[in-house]
C-alpha cells in the first residue's frame, strides 16, 4: 500500500530544499531538484496503481471533525494520473521559458502541483478548501510574474477575480454544508445530503454551480481563461488547461450532481442548454481567431461545455463520459500548447496569418501536430472519441437538443483544420526559410503526450475500470 | 479471425515509420501487407462460402459496446475487391510516386487500406463509424499530400469539412439507436427497428442518408469530389473511384431495411437521378481529364444510389464491383498519362497523338465500360442495375445512358483521337496493374452468373429498356464520334454546351461559400459579443489593479499621517456614536 502522504511530503520536500537553496547556494540545481520529485511522486502514483493506496485521517479540533483527510475516492484515480503526469510533461518546456527567478517559479510549480493532487484525495472539506486556495494563489502569481509583457497585469487580476470569486461560492457552499450536516467529513456529508433541507440544499446547488461555471470555464463567466492562457508561460498553459480547467469539474460532480442528483435533474434542461450554448458559442468565438494560443485556449472552453453538457446528463454514460473527456482533453490540450509553445519558439509568432508551409522544414513538428489535431476532433483511435461517445449517448438519453453541439464538432472540424492549414502547408512564409525542426528532447515530451493519447483512444477501459462513480 | 484481415495493413502503417527506407522499401512494406491482406480474404471467402460468422469483442466494460467483424459472402467479397484494388494501385504507385516522399505516402495508404479494409467487415454501427471516419481522415491526408500546392491542401481542407458533415450525421444516427434500442450490433437493429416510433426512423434515415451523401459525394455535397482531384493520381483511383467513396453505398445497403422502412427511399431515387444528369453535364463540360473521371464516378455513384433507392441492393452492389474495377483502371490511366506526357488538358492532350500507344486498348475497355456496353461487365452490371426501376426511371435511365456513352466518348476520342507513332515508356509495374483491371472489366460479366448464388438479393434482367440503353449509348459513341472523333468539336460543342458548368459549378460553389461566409459572420458576431464581455471584465481587472494601487499610498509608513488619519478616524467615529447616542 502506497501511503497517500506521499503526495503531500514529496513536493513538499520538494518546496523546501528550493526555499533554501535561495538561501545558500547548493549542487542541485532547480532543475534537478523538481524533476526529481516529480519523477518520485509519478512513481510513487505508478507503484500505488498496482499496490492500492492508504488513506490517513488527522483531527485537528478534537470536538468536531475539522480534520486533514486523505483518502481516494471513486474518481480520485483518473484525476491523479492528470494531476501527476500533466506538469511533468509540462515542466519541459519551463526549460527553456523561464528565465529569471527561475527558482521563485518552481517553488509555486511545486506548490500548485503539491495542491492539485492534494484536492483530488482530499476526503474532507477543509483540506479540499485549503488547497485549492493554494492551487489559485501560486497560479496567479505564475500569470503574474513569468507572464507574458503586455497582458500579464490585466490577466492575472482577471484570473484572481473570477477564480477568487468561484472560491468564495464554494467556501459558502462548504459552511452551509457543515451547518446542515455538522461535517466536514465528505462522506458524511454525502450519507447525509439528502437530509439537508430543500432551500438551502438548492442554495448550496447554485454555489458549486457558480463555482464550476466560473472554473470550467462556462459562458458568461469564462472570459478570464483565454487572457490567462495567452499571457501564461507555456507549463502555466499545460497546468492550467490541463488540471486546473478540471477542478471545476470535479467540485461540479463531487458536490453538485452526485450529492443533489433531485436538484440537478430539475434544472437537467437549462444545465444542458447551457452547455450546448456555450460550446457553439465558443467554437464561434475560436474561428475568428488569429493568436493560435487563444485558438486553442477558445477550443477548450468547447470541450469544458461537452464536459458540462455530460454531467448534467445525470447519467452513467454522460458522467463517465465527462472524466474521461475531462483526462483526455487534458492530455490532448496540454500537448497543443506545448506545440504552441515551441511554434513561438521556433518562428517568433503564433500570430496564424504570419505563418505557412512550415511542414517543409519541419517534418517531425507537423507530425505531432496533426497528431494532436486529429486527436482534439475526436477521429477515433485517439482518446476524444471514446469520450464525446460516451458525453453524447448520455446527454442524448436525457434531452434529445444536447446533438445540436455536434455543430460545434464541425465549426471546430473547419477551424482546427484551416489552422493546420495556415501554419503548416502551402508555400513557406518569407521569413521562415532558417527555421529548423524540434530537437530530439521536444520529440521525447510529445511522444510521452501523445502515448496515454492513443492508449486511451483504443483502450479506454483501462481508465473506465480505475474508477467507478459514486452512485 | 476476421481481424487478420485488416491486421496486416496495420504491421504495415506501424513498419514503415520503423523500417521504411532504411532497411527495406516502403512501398514493399505496403505491397506485402495489401497481398497478404487479399489472399487471407480469398482464403476466408473460400472456406467460408455460404456461411456467416461473427466476431465480438467488447470495447468498454459494463456496457454492451460490441465491436463486432462479420465474415459472409457480402462482407468478404468486397473485402477482396478492396484489398486486390488496392495492391494494384500499390504497385502502380510505385510507378507514379517514385519521386516523391516513400515512406509518408505508404504510411497513410496503409492508414486508408486499413480502415477501408474494417469498414466492409463491421458488423456493428459504432466499428463502422469508427472505420468510416479513419477513412476520411486519411482520405484528406492523401488529398493534401503535395501540401506546398495550395490548391492541394485547401482541396483536403474541403473534403475532410464536407464529409464531416456526413460523419457528424452518422453519429447522431448510432447515438439516437443506440440509445432506443442499446445496441451497436446491426443486425439487432435491422430486426428491432420496428418499435421505434415514426418521426425518430425518419430522423435517424435522414441523417443515416446524409451520412451516405456526404461520402459518396452527391448532391448538395458533390463539389469537394472534384477538387479532390488535386491529390496523387493513385490516391485518386483508390480512394476517389473504388472504394472510399463507395463506403456511402454500402452504407445504404447495410441500412436499407431502415431506410425502407422510414420511406425515404423515393428521396433516395430523387437525388440519385438529379445528380446523375447534373454529373453528366459537368462531365460534358470540362476539359481537365482527371476531373472528368471525377464527374463520371459522381454519376456512377448515383446509379448505385438510384438502385438502393429501388430497394435493388444486390444490383447496387454489382454495380460497385464492376465500377470498382473500371474506374480505377481509367485513372491509372490518367496517371500514366501525367507522369509522362504531364498534362492532364484533354485538348493539350490531343496535340500529342497519343493513339497508337499502349494505352489505346485499355482504355478503350474502360471508356466502353464506362458507357455500359457489351460484353464488357459494365453492360451486366448495368443490367443488374435497372431490375427495380419504374417505367419514368426508365426513360431517364435511356437518357443517361446516351449522355453517359457521349461525354466517356467525348474523352476518348479528344484524347486518343489523333494516331502517330508516339510511344509512351511502359514498365511492369505501370502495365500489370493496368492490364489485370482490365482484363477484369472484360470478363468480370461472367461474375454475374456467380453472383446471383453469392447475394441472395440479385437478379438481373434484359427487357426492352435494356435494348433501349443500350441504343441509346451506342448513340452516344457515334455522336462523340462525329462531334469529337474528326476533330470538328469546336464550332460544334458550343451548340451542345448547356453551360450548367456555369450554372452549377461555380455559382453551386460560391453559394456554398456563401453559407461558409455566413457562418463566418455570425462567427464575427459572437465574437465582438466575445469582446464586448472581455472589456467588460477588462475594467473590472482594471479598477481592482487600480484601488490596490490607490490604497497602496495610505499604507505608506509615514507616522505623520497615520497619527493623522488616526485622528480624524477617532472623530468620525465619536461623531458617528453620538448621533446614535
Amino acid at each position: 500500500m502506497i501511503q497517500l502522504l506521499g503526495f503531500l511530503i514529496l513536493p513538499a520536500i520538494g518546496v523546501i530544499a528550493l526555499a533554501v537553496k535561495r538561501l545558500c547556494s547548493s549542487i542541485m540545481s532547480d532543475e534537478k531538484i523538481v524533476f526529481g520529485v516529480i519523477l518520485a511522486t509519478a512513481f510513487l502514483f505508478f507503484t500505488g496503481l498496482f499496490l492500492g493506496f492508504a488513506g490517513i485521517s488527522i483531527n485537528l479540533v478534537s470536538s468536531i471533525d475539522f480534520a486533514f483527510t486523505l483518502e481516494t475516492n471513486g474518481l480520485s484515480i483518473p484525476f491523479m494520473l492528470l494531476a501527476v503526469v500533466l506538469p511533468a510533461l509540462g515542466l519541459w518546456s519551463a526549460h527553456h521559458e523561464i528565465k529569471k527567478n527561475t527558482n521563485l517559479f518552481y517553488i509555486f510549480y511545486l506548490l500548485s502541483y503539491m495542491s492539485l493532487i492534494m484536492i483530488f484525495i482530499s476526503a474532507n472539506l477543509i483540506s479540499f478548501f485549503i488547497f485549492w486556495e493554494v492551487v489559485l494563489i501560486s497560479f496567479f502569481f505564475i500569470i503574474a510574474f513569468w507572464g507574458d509583457e503586455k497582458i500579464r497585469k490585466r490577466a492575472s487580476m482577471k484570473f484572481l477575480i473570477f477564480t477568487q470569486f468561484g472560491s468564495l461560492m464554494l467556501l459558502g457552499a462548504f459552511i452551509l454544508m457543515f451547518l446542515y450536516t455538522g461535517s466536514f467529513d465528505i462522506n458524511v456529508i454525502s450519507n447525509l445530503a439528502s437530509t439537508i433541507p430543500s432551500p438551502i440544499a438548492d442554495v448550496i446547488f447554485l454555489f458549486v454551480l457558480i463555482t464550476a461555471i466560473v472554473k470550467m470555464p462556462i459562458f458568461p463567466l469564462h472570459s478570464w481563461l483565454p487572457d490567462a492562457h495567452v499571457s501564461a508561460p507555456t507549463s502555466g498553459s499545460v497546468l492550467l488547461a490541463g488540471v486546473l480547467l478540471k477542478l471545476g469539474g470535479y467540485a461540479l460532480l463531487l458536490f453538485g450532481v452526485l450529492l443533489f442528483p433531485s436538484i440537478t435533474s430539475l434544472f437537467q434542461k437549462p444545465l444542458i442548454i447551457l452547455g450546448v450554448f456555450t460550446a457553439i458559442y465558443a467554437t464561434f468565438v475560436a474561428s475568428t481567431q488569429n493568436d493560435f494560443k487563444r485558438l486553442i485556449a477558445y477550443s477548450s472552453i468547447f470541450y469544458m461545455a461537452l464536459v458540462f453538457v455530460g454531467l448534467a446528463s445525470m447519467s452513467y454514460f454522460g458522467e463517465s463520459g465527462a472524466v474521461l473527456l475531462m483526462v483526455s482533453h487534458g492530455f490532448i490540450v496540454g500537448m497543443l500548447f506545448v506545440l504552441a509553445g515551441i511554434l513561438k519558439k521556433k518562428t517568433g509568432t503564433r500570430d496564424l496569418n504570419k505563418l505557412g508551409g512550415l511542414m517543409a522544414r519541419m517534418p517531425v513538428y507537423t507530425l505531432f501536430l496533426t497528431i494532436a489535431i486529429i486527436a482534439t476532433l475526436g477521429v477515433p483511435g485517439l482518446s476524444n472519441f471514446p469520450a464525446e461517445l460516451l458525453v453524447f449517448l448520455g446527454a442524448y438519453g436525457a434531452y434529445t437538443l444536447s446533438l445540436v453541439s455536434l455543430v460545434g464538432v464541425l465549426i471546430a472540424t473547419n477551424y482546427y483544420l484551416g489552422a493546420l492549414k495556415r501554419i503548416l502547408f502551402s508555400s513557406l512564409g518569407k521569413t521562415l526559410s532558417k527555421v529548423t525542426d524540434i530537437s530530439m528532447s521536444d520529440a521525447i515530451q510529445l511522444s510521452l503526450f501523445t502515448i496515454p493519447i492513443i492508449v486511451l483512444g483504443i483502450a479506454p477501459n483501462l481508465l473506465m475500470g480505475a474508477f467507478n462513480l459514486l452512485i | 479471425m476476421l481481424y487478420l484481415l485488416i491486421l496486416p495493413m496495420l504491421l504495415s502503417l506501424v513498419l514503415i515509420p520503423i523500417l521504411g527506407e532504411r532497411i527495406i522499401r516502403s512501398s514493399l512494406i505496403a505491397i506485402i501487407g495489401a497481398l497478404s491482406s487479399f489472399l487471407l480474404s480469398v482464403f476466408y471467402f473460400w472456406t467460408n462460402l455460404g456461411n456467416s460468422t461473427i466476431e465480438s469483442y467488447n470495447w468498454i466494460s459494463g456496457s454492451n459496446f460490441m465491436l463486432s467483424f462479420r465474415g459472409d459472402n457480402l462482407t468478404l467479397a468486397l473485402s477482396i475487391l478492396v484489398s486486390f484494388v488496392s495492391l494494384m494501385v500499390l504497385v502502380f504507385s510505385v510507378f507514379y510516386m517514385r519521386k516523391e516522399d516513400q515512406a509518408r505516402y505508404y504510411a497513410e495508404m496503409s492508414l486508408f487500406i486499413f480502415s477501408m479494409l474494417g469498414l466492409v467487415l463491421s458488423n456493428s454501427t459504432l466499428l463502422f463509424y469508427i472505420f468510416w471516419e479513419i477513412v476520411g481522415v486519411s482520405s484528406y491526408l492523401l488529398i493534401g499530400f503535395w501540401y506546398k500546392k495550395e490548391s492541394a491542401s485547401a482541396a483536403g481542407k474541403k473534403a475532410l469539412v464536407l464529409t464531416r458533415i456526413g460523419d457528424m450525421a452518422l453519429f447522431a444516427a448510432i447515438i439516437i439507436l443506440f440509445v432506443n434500442l442499446n445496441t451497436f450490433s446491426i443486425p439487432n437493429t435491422l430486426s428491432s427497428i420496428g418499435f421505434l416510433p415514426v418521426q425518430t426512423l425518419v430522423l435517424v434515415g435522414a441523417l443515416i442518408l446524409i451520412a451516405a451523401l456526404s461520402k459518396s459525394a452527391q448532391f448538395p455535397f458533390y463539389t469537394w469530389l472534384p477538387d479532390a482531384m488535386e491529390g496523387p493520381t493513385p490516391v485518386s483511383a483508390l480512394l476517389h473511384s473504388a472504394t472510399m467513396v463507395a463506403a456511402g453505398v454500402y452504407l445504404l445497403v447495410v441500412m436499407s431495411p431502415l431506410l425502407l422502412l422510414s420511406g425515404l427511399d423515393p428521396v433516395i431515387v430523387t437525388i440519385g437521378m438529379f445528380t446523375a444528369f447534373l454529373a453528366a453535364f459537368l462531365a460534358l463540360n470540362h476539359t481537365h481529364f482527371k476531373r472528368i473521371l471525377a464527374y463520371s464516378t459522381i454519376e456512377s455513384l448515383s446509379f448505385m444510389f438510384i438502385a438502393v433507392g429501388t430497394l435493388n441492393t444486390g444490383g447496387a452492389i454489382f454495380y460497385l464491383v464492376v465500377h470498382a474495377l473500371f474506374k480505377s483502371m481509367l485513372f491509372l490511366i490518367a496517371g500514366v498519362l501525367a507522369m509522362l506526357v504531364g498534362l492532364q488538358d484533354i485538348h493539350a492532350l490531343r496535340l500529342k497523338k497519343l493513339g497508337k500507344t499502349w494505352l489505346l486498348i485499355p482504355a478503350s475497355i474502360g471508356f466502353a465500360s464506362l458507357a455500359g456496353l457489351p460484353p464488357f461487365a459494365s453492360f451486366f452490371a448495368h443490367a443488374s442495375l435497372t431490375v427495380g426501376f419504374n417505367m419514368i426511371e426508365n426513360i431517364l435511365f435511356v437518357f443517361l445512358a446516351f449522355l453517359t456513352a457521349l461525354f466517356s466518348f467525348r474523352l476518348f476520342f479528344i484524347v486518343f483521337g489523333k494516331r502517330s507513332s508516339t510511344r509512351l515508356e511502359r514498365s511492369p509495374v505501370s502495365a500489370i496493374p493496368i492490364y489485370l483491371l482490365s482484363l477484369f472489366s472484360v470478363v468480370g460479366g461472367v461474375m454475374a452468373l456467380y453472383f446471383t448464388n453469392l447475394i441472395p438479393s440479385f437478379a438481373y434482367s434484359f427487357d426492352l429498356f435494356t435494348l433501349c440503353s443500350f441504343v441509346a449509348a451506342v448513340l452516344g459513341v457515334v455522336t462523340a464520334f462525329e462531334i469529337f472523333g474528326k476533330g470538328r468539336y469546336d464550332g460544334l460543342l458550343i451548340g451542345i454546351k448547356l453551360r450548367l458548368k456555369f450554372l452549377f459549378d461555380h455559382p453551386y460553389d460560391g453559394f456554398l461559400t456563401q453559407v461558409g461566409s455566413l457562418f463566418i459572420r455570425l462567427g464575427a458576431i459572437f465574437a465582438r459579443f466575445e469582446d464586448m464581455l472581455s472589456a467588460f471584465y477588462d475594467k473590472l481587472a482594471d479598477s481592482a489593479l487600480l484601488l490596490s494601487s490607490n490604497s497602496r499610498r495610505v499604507q505608506n509608513g509615514d507616522t505623520q499621517t497615520y497619527v493623522a488619519a488616526i485622528l480624524v478616524g477617532l472623530v468620525a467615529i465619536l461623531i458617528v456614536a453620538s448621533a446614535f447616542i
